[in-house]
């Protein structure tokens, strides 16, 4: 075989620098010292993978699930997205950390056959069914669903004494739902969906049976609450809202557990959390199959129940019940400790029932017996954010593949095992200390990284394939191993030195970006390609002294490719371009202009729902949900009370403090009211009672949840929000519901003022009338004191809203998760469907300019130092929606930097290496150019590209630049030896275009693995690397000879050689 | 599992009765006798704990106290609130009990009455001074949270023995203010319908009967949360009442404290400031939806 023509011409041996001799002779040393270092690498990077492991599951104190924890070798968490933290990321962890970290899991229900809809008998008992169950799932923190949810009303409370009007708070529906009456039915479907929606639904006759022939439909508004949120406006598809803790691990147990490892104290809480959830989901699916009947006990169950059954000591028992009652985990450890499962599952794949564990087809016969005839969709981010994981994991699955194609593409190229087994060894050990050294850093592997095994391997054999060639083609020239291996090492040493350095550099560049998958993208590939380069220097000349020496050489094995190559064709070709060179450079001068042109405006755009299979499963779910009940994703708007930049927040009244004012206060209006019974107040009290009340004021100022101004502007804000959201070619269309206490102020202040469905509305200062406005004295009799109701205002009221809905609401609905408890944060928290991350932008932006412009005293805009009147709050818009749409422009500001880095460190690289400014500045053409053409046909075409796809460009330009660097170094050692420019150039065409042919092919197979993917940014990544690859092959050919030509030889005068125009004739 | 010296198990065997003597029973009540308990059968021996407790915690008539709640939020923020309550005894058939607010002056003067109903559901009151209305609250349901705590209204209400299934475990220690405490540990599973919890751990004081900690399992089982009493004071020579009690949510970390100050117990024991006689016990008049409305 011989892909250096090179050695065919030239004397074989060039004169042996004492380095290259050197590191001949070490060659087994540091061949056993890489073995070593990857041995090292995967022992340490394992056991602190195993360690870190064992303490992330066993974080919750569960010694058990400590020991058997599997690797995680994966973060599937999405805050790693998040960016850099500005004030939009330091809202979303403080909202996590002052309310409650949670996400919402939904299980929707369609039952549109039934007469009453969501609200059918069978319906109600699944859902009841369902909730109690869900309710029983470790993890779950609440549910809300049509039969599990507070029903505060008025009415008519019967005890032993009679009856009484009062507050009723109960379950919707709190008997066996085949008990009730169609009456009972109805009276809760106008509870829910309002007298005109039940109309529409069982007729208005029906309807008016129960609730009055004379009944007004506007006073049953229904429960706006609910009403799209867990049942649909016509009330056919009803949602149960699963609310799921991502639990929280104690600071004082991350220290136990991680000590000073900071890295690990960093990603551990959110892995634990992470995993804890998943598990809760898996409990909740298992239920569903359950109830779907594609869960069935399995043979080995009733011995399960036995061995329980049997255990003697009490405590044992009842553990071993949960075990085995818990939905989490399909397996436990029977009676002789091994482990046995639970239940066969079942679940449809290509259209038949298959065994989930084992992937098996269910035995025949089996047909599902499902204990309700409905159907059910899961969405919400848990399982979005598994989605992603699933899928990212799967694209590792075609590692295999390439590394199966890209060796018989080597067998092909090189007909020997040497060609094929020196490069892979280079490319194993390399991927083998790059992952490992990440897991020993203390990383895990994320979407993005995953990718790095396949950008390495395409890396990797372009090394070590210089290498091989190299001595393919000298090896019938050398009489032995020794000098034919060091003349190998001494022709490729440096230019696969500079092309490793340039690719580690575009890789490198990638660790400017604010994105941390991206950082750590960038740090490990680079480290893995500076190690390809080590491993090629060290084990490649040992392998190769491994083989037998033959000075043949079969002709008959003669590479196809590299006789494409030969002179006479690569002297027509040379020909053909330098004689057209004005034209190929008036080309490639436009084609640059259109690239800048296109570039400029290609948009980075990504979309969950694009993302991902039409087939998806989890993204068929999300959208079926979305289109009936809205949207899943978060929009969190946070208000907080005003506080003047500079300085520190007022502090609240001590607990000294606060009783000594009530004194002061009962003093003084005592004095005015039984003068004879209080003492007056000095001067020195009153200056006291003076400067404790402005120390409370200027504390309460700040506490905007009871603030009738804040709760009043914030209302119109929420209503000019609805209205313009109602709009359908609005920006704000895409947004669905908000959420916030004013729901609930409303719904108190209505049943307090007996359901009057006029005052379902946010309490008002004139709800206080001005014989309450008084302070009101009293002789408490059983303290032996005076005592002061202090006198009431708007304030008062809405305080006492909250602590009357509090005292009756379940934990799980308590106001925490919504405001907080000092009354300073006020969280609004909306709901928005899927759409591209620009138009979740443009939503989230039209919000803040809405606030800004029509809403100053409730976003902040004014400034509470200048206007201490004008400002009531500060407002900051998050949530896991937004963090993700800005990762767009994250993306694209860091493809930008990390461009002109790369392209800046190379472009130096060049012209120092060859020592001309130049070249350097002639690279640029062949090196930006492939990048920038595809790109710009997404420009050009307006079609937005991923974000993760853009990156691509930083890590194509590395791999570019080396066929640039493999032609510059041939032309100029040509050009060194005495060779014309053209004859400079056709020798290299000559010598370099075989092995850059076969680097480019196989870097463009290993990337093209990635087309594989379900995953639409890695297979764009894939599609946009291969273009790129290919083209810059294509560019050195044709652009980069034109510009040599002119660069290298003004004065020379283009003169084919007459063999070359005989050819060509 | 703490293990104790020779020394220490000596030093109990002689504390026990000294403490015992050291404080003369005022109350009129006697302590009742300790029954012969049932070690063979776990179950009786469980019931027979907790009916023995809460034959011991009989008999003090009414009880007036000042106290502090305080809400620590999961970042440890807090947010405290002071409150007056009043109860009064009615043994067999539900005790009554009055709450009042007095601080933040915003809520002072919202009061929650409530009339327990042994064997069927409370009657629930609560009086909003800046609307000047009672309002009679049904259905506000066992386990919903009181006033936005960490507490259940089930939490709250006396443990009665015959709603729950007992389970005696064992005789263990816990650890108070660097003490430690022999205790018996029960297990109780509720039998009542409107219930947060599959079941609770509680832990009696060996000595005084005294429920020192609760530990409440949710529905799927996991351990939710922990409640702790301490600070106990002997009332009378008779009575224990705690001054310090803590609920920690150990699946959120939210906690709730609720400190009791000047705690009253049967008001004829005490001399009123003013008269200079003593003081009369309350009445039932008291609690009615009339003396709410301050």
């Amino acid at each position: 075989m011989n892909l250096d023509p090179e050695a065919s011409m030239a004397a074989p041996k060039s004169p042996t620098s004492p380095l290259v001799s050197f590191f001949y002779n070490i060659r087994w040393l540091s061949t056993a010292l890489m073995v070593a270092l990857i041995l090292g690498a995967i022992a340490s990077g394992g056991k602190r993978l195993g360690k870190f492991s064992a303490s992330v599951a066993g974080l919750g104190g569960d010694k058990e699930a400590a020991a058997s924890a599997p690797p995680m070798v994966f973060d599937p968490s999405m805050d790693l997205w998040f960016g850099e933290g500005d004030r939009a990321v330091t809202t979303w962890y403080e909202i996590e950390d002052r309310f409650v970290a949670e996400d919402y899991i939904v299980i929707a229900i369609e039952a549109k056959d039934e007469e009453f809809g969501a609200f059918s008998r069978e319906s109600l008992a699944t859902i009841m069914r369902l909730t109690e169950q869900f309710l029983k799932v470790p993890g779950v923190r609440h549910v809300r669903s049509l039969t599990y949810n507070p029903w505060i009303r008025w009415g008519s409370i019967e005890d032993d004494l009679g009856s009484e009007e009062g507050l009723i708070i109960s379950d919707l529906v709190e008997v066996d739902p085949n008990e009730l009456t169609d009456e009972d039915i109805i009276e809760r479907m106008v509870a829910i969906l309002g007298a005109e929606r039940t109309a529409e639904r069982i007729g208005e006759a029906r309807l008016r049976q129960v609730i009055g022939a004379d009944a007004d439909f506007a006073d049953h508004i229904g429960e706006p609450l609910l009403l799209g949120t867990i049942l649909n406006n016509p009330g056919d598809t009803s949602v149960i809202q699963v609310q799921v803790l991502r639990p929280r691990v104690d600071e004082e147990r991350l220290i136990e557990e991680f000590n000073g490892d900071e890295a690990a104290k960093q990603i551990a809480p959110t892995l634990y959390s992470v995993a804890q959830q998943r598990q809760s989901l898996v409990g909740l699916e298992h239920l569903l199959r359950i109830e779907q009947g594609l869960a069935v006990p399995s043979a080995q169950y009733a011995d399960l129940l036995a061995y329980v059954e049997g255990i003697e000591d009490p405590d044992a028992q009842s553990a071993a019940g949960l075990e085995l009652i818990d939905p989490r985990f399909n397996s436990m450890a029977g009676a002789d400790g091994v482990e046995l499962q639970k239940y066969d599952e079942y679940a449809e794949r290509g259209g038949i029932l298959v065994n989930i564990a084992s992937g098996e087809p269910a035995p025949p016969g089996f047909t599902p017996e499902a204990r309700s005839p409905f159907s059910y969709r899961i969405a919400g981010s848990p399982l979005f954010e598994r989605n992603f994981e699933v899928v990212g994991m799967g694209d590792s699955k075609f590692i295999p593949l390439m590394f199966l194609v890209i060796m018989a593409l080597l067998y092909l190229v090189f007909r020997n095992l040497a060609g094929v087994l020196v490069p892979m060894a280079v490319v194993f050990g390399s991927i083998l200390i790059m992952v490992f050294g990440n897991f020993a850093k203390g990383d895990l592997m994320n979407n993005l990284t995953m990718m790095s095994p396949n950008m390495l391997t395409a890396v990797g054999i372009a090394d070590a394939i210089h290498l091989v060639a190299s001595w393919a083609a000298l090896r019938p020239k050398f009489d032995n191993k020794k000098d034919l291996i060091m003349e190998v090492m001494q022709r490729n040493a440096l230019p696969v030195l500079l092309t490793s350095l340039t690719t580690a550099v575009g890789f490198y560049s990638l660790t400017v970006s604010h994105l941390v998958p991206v950082q750590m993208l960038g740090t490990m590939a680079s480290f893995g390609t500076v190690m390809a380069y080590v491993l090629s220097m060290t084990m490649v000349p040992a392998l190769l002294s491994l083989i037998p020496h033959h000075k043949t050489q079969d002709e008959a094995k003669h590479s196809m490719v590299a006789e494409f190559f030969s002179i006479p064709r690569s002297t027509r070709f040379v020909a053909l371009i330098l004689g057209n060179r004005g034209k190929v450079l008036a080309g490639a001068f436009a084609l640059v202009v259109i690239s800048f042109a296109g570039v400029s405006r290609v948009e980075i755009d990504s979309d969950f729902r694009a993302m991902f299979p039409d087939n998806n499963p989890t993204m068929t779910a999300f959208k079926w949900v979305e289109a009936r009940m809205g949207g899943v994703g978060d929009l969190e708007m946070v208000f907080s009370g005003p506080q003047a930049s500079g300085t520190a927040a007022p502090s609240a009244l001590s607990a000294d403090e606060e009783p000594r004012l009530a004194k002061l206060q009962l003093r003084r209006v005592g004095q005015l009211q039984h003068p004879d019974e209080f003492e007056p107040l000095s001067q020195e009290e009153q200056s006291e009672l003076q400067a404790l009340t402005a120390k409370f004021d200027a504390w309460n100022a700040r506490r905007i949840g009871v603030s009738t101004e804040f709760l009043a502007t914030l209302g119109k804000f929420e209503q000019r929000l609805r209205n313009e959201m109602a709009v359908p070619t609005s920006d704000l269309a895409i947004v669905t519901d908000f959420i916030s206490p004013l729901d609930t102020l409303r719904k108190i202040n209505q049943v307090q003022n007996k359901n009057k469905a006029s005052a379902y509305r946010v309490p008002r200062e004139s709800d206080v009338g001005p014989e309450l406005r008084e302070p009101r004295l009293y002789f408490d009799e059983w303290s032996e004191q005076w005592a002061m109701t202090p006198g009431q205002s708007g304030a008062n009221l809405i305080a006492q809203y909250y602590l009357q809905y509090e005292s009756g609401a379940r934990p799980g609905e308590s106001l925490t998760t919504q405001l907080s408890a000092d009354r300073m944060q006020f969280r609004v928290q909306g709901r928005i469907e899927q759409a591209t991350s620009m138009d979740h932008l443009r939503a989230i932006n039209r919000i803040q300019a809405i606030a800004l412009e029509e809403f100053p005293s409730i976003s902040g805009t004014i400034d509470a130092d200048s206007d201490t009147h004008g400002s009531v709050a500060d407002m900051t818009l998050s949530g896991k929606t937004l963090l993700f749409a800005r990762t767009s422009d994250l993306f694209a500001t860091g493809f930008l930097q990390s461009m002109s880095i790369a392209l800046l460190a190379i472009t130096l690289l060049i012209g120092i290496v060859f020592r001309s400014v130049r070249l350097a500045l002639i690279s640029l053409i062949p090196n930006l150019l492939p990048i920038m053409l595809p790109l710009s046909v997404f420009g050009l075409l307006g079609v937005p590209l991923d974000g993760p796809a853009i990156l691509v460009s930083s890590v194509a330009l590395g791999v570019c630049v080396d066929d640039t660097i493999h032609f510059f170094t041939k032309y100029a050692r040509g050009r060194r030896n005495g060779y014309a420019p053209q004859e400079a150039l056709v020798q290299t065409m000559h010598e370099s275009g075989a092995a850059m042919t076969i680097t480019t092919v196989i870097l463009v197979i290993g990337f093209g693995t990635l087309l594989l993917s379900d995953f639409s940014p890695n297979f764009q990544m894939g599609a946009l690397a291969g273009v790129m690859i290919a083209l810059a092959w294509l560019f050195d050919f044709v652009v980069t000879m034109a510009v040599l030509s002119f660069a290298g030889s003004y004065n020379v005068t283009v003169k084919v050689p007459a063999k070359a125009e005989a050819a060509a004739a | 599992m703490m293990k104790y010296t020779l020394l220490q198990v000596l030093l109990m065997l002689l504390a026990g009765p000294l403490v015992a003597d050291e404080v003369a029973n005022t109350s009129g009540v006697e302590f009742p006798p300790v029954p012969t308990f049932n070690s063979a059968d776990a179950a009786a021996h469980g019931l027979q704990i907790a009916t023995y407790a809460e034959q011991r915690d009989a008999g003090w008539k009414d009880e007036v106290a000042q106290g502090t709640m305080t809400l620590y939020a999961a970042d440890g923020d807090s947010v405290r609130r002071t409150f007056s309550r009043m109860i009064y005894e009615r043994p067999g058939e539900g005790d009554k009990l009055l709450i009042q607010f007095q601080s933040p002056a915003e809520i002072r003067g919202v009061s929650a009455l409530t009339h327990e109903n042994s064997g069927s559901s409370d009657d629930n009151w609560l009086y909003l001074p800046a609307n000047k209305r009672v309002r009679r609250i049904s259905g506000a349901n066992n386990t919903a949270s009181f006033q936005g705590t960490e507490f259940t209204y089930e939490d709250l209400s006396n443990i009665d023995p015959a709603e729950y299934e007992w389970r005696f475990m064992e005789e263990t220690t816990l650890e108070r203010d660097g003490a430690i405490l022999p205790v018996l540990k029960l297990d109780a599973k509720p039998t009542y319908k409107d219930t947060g919890y599959s079941h609770i751990v509680v832990y009696y004081s060996r000595e005084h009967f005294r429920q020192e900690r609760i530990e409440y399992y949710d529905k799927a089982g996991v351990k939710l949360k922990v409640r702790d009493t301490s600070e106990w004071q002997l009332m009378h020579g008779r009575f224990w009442r705690s001054y310090l009690i803590t609920m920690e949510n150990l699946q959120t970390a939210k906690r709730t404290t609720l400190e009791q100050s000047k705690v009253f117990l049967n008001l004829s024991l005490y001399t009123s400031s003013r008269t200079g006689e003593a003081r009369p016990n309350l009445t039932e008049e008291l609690f009615t939806t009339r003396a709410m409305q301050k």
